[in-house]
């Protein structure tokens, strides 16, 4: 993958962190008060997974 | 095995760099909290809320944001003293002053080579923009906001505070603890060096190092003499930050990653590599 490719995926990545976080917080049902009913959870994990497939996409292309 | 031969004595900053960040902790963090009385709280997030009065949420008003800045007093001061501090002397702030990022690399030091996952792969200033931008652009847009639900600033003094106060300890056992937490134990205490977090998810870090960077040509940076490197590679592969590729065989430093930590002036076998 070039340089630029990288670059630009990577700031994509990013961007989809950045929305995954968003919505995971928009689906909570609790505003500000936790109660852990785990609706954030699954989206949520989409931000730690967004980060380790930017870490491990070459294993995972390859 | 490289041998570093540096001969030069070491600077302050150099040689105590982890008292300092031990000293920043204990001021900053439970159980002591020494700074945040003085403002009457316990903790960042209240006065000295370093992020949340930077994001403007669709609706607010010139007052609204006004009143948000009075609030959060002391997290004004303290930003926009940082950022007036790394235009002309780097990040020192992120590299030795942060009680968070501090936390996550003093953590990762206790944790072996072979758990640790490199993140040097990612590009980070695109990785990191991408993620700021949406942090500013989907409160204004009135989509959300990731300000509070993903603030390593709240997580870290509550991880700190667990063992003292039943309220952080609760914080973890709840889904948004959870997510935080994992996200600090990846990015922080099982990245290589500790400070993924910083380099990709911290609004605060992404800021400064925009300020970093303008302010490269003006202030003092650590920076690397071409004449004497030799392409030897170990700045880099001890760099937190990944901010050292390799240019023509020479180092070269992404001012938008670098904290000066001085990872790479310690190593440099040849002392290619100063703060000037």
């Amino acid at each position: 993958m070039n340089r630029l490719k990288h670059k630009v995926l990577s700031a994509i990545l990013g961007l989809s962190s950045g929305l995954a976080g968003v919505f995971s917080i928009n689906r909570c049902p609790g505003g500000g008060a936790c109660s852990s009913c785990f609706g954030c959870a699954g989206v949520g994990a989409g931000v730690i997974m967004m980060i380790l497939v930017s870490r491990f996409k070459r294993k995972i292309v390859r | 095995m490289l041998v570093n031969t540096n001969t030069k004595k070491k600077s302050f900053w150099l040689k105590y760099r982890i008292w300092i960040i031990l000293g920043s902790i204990i001021l900053f963090l439970p159980p002591l909290s020494f700074l945040f009385q003085f403002s009457g709280d316990t903790n960042f997030c209240g006065a000295w809320c370093p992020r949340m009065f930077l994001v403007w949420r669709a609706g607010t008003t010139l007052k609204g944001f006004t009143l948000s800045l009075l609030r959060s007093y002391m997290g004004v001061i303290l930003i926009f003293s940082i950022f007036a501090t790394t235009f002309f002397l780097g990040r020192h702030w992120c590299s030795h002053l942060c009680p968070v990022g501090g936390s996550m690399e003093l953590g990762n030091r206790f944790i072996p080579k072979r758990l640790k996952i490199n993140y040097s792969g990612i590009p980070a200033p695109f990785f990191r923009y991408g993620y700021l931008a949406v942090y500013f652009i989907a409160p204004a847009l009135g989509v959300g906001s990731l300000c509070c639900n993903y603030c390593n600033f709240a997580t870290i003094p509550r991880l700190f505070g667990a063992a003292f106060n039943q309220a952080d300890m609760a914080y973890f056992f709840r889904t948004a603890g959870l997510i935080n937490l994992g996200l600090v134990v990846i990015l922080g205490f099982l990245a290589k060096g500790g400070r993924a977090y910083c380099n990709l998810l911290c609004p605060v870090g992404a800021l400064d190092a925009i300020s970093n960077r303008i302010g490269s040509r003006f202030g003092k940076r650590i920076r690397v003499d071409n004449l004497k490197c030799n392409g030897c590679n170990a700045c880099s592969a001890v760099c937190p930050t990944w901010a050292i590729e390799m240019s023509k065989d020479k180092a070269a430093i992404d001012q938008l990653s670098c904290m000066p930590c001085r990872a790479c002036q310690k190593i440099c076998p040849k002392e290619a590599i100063s703060y000037e």
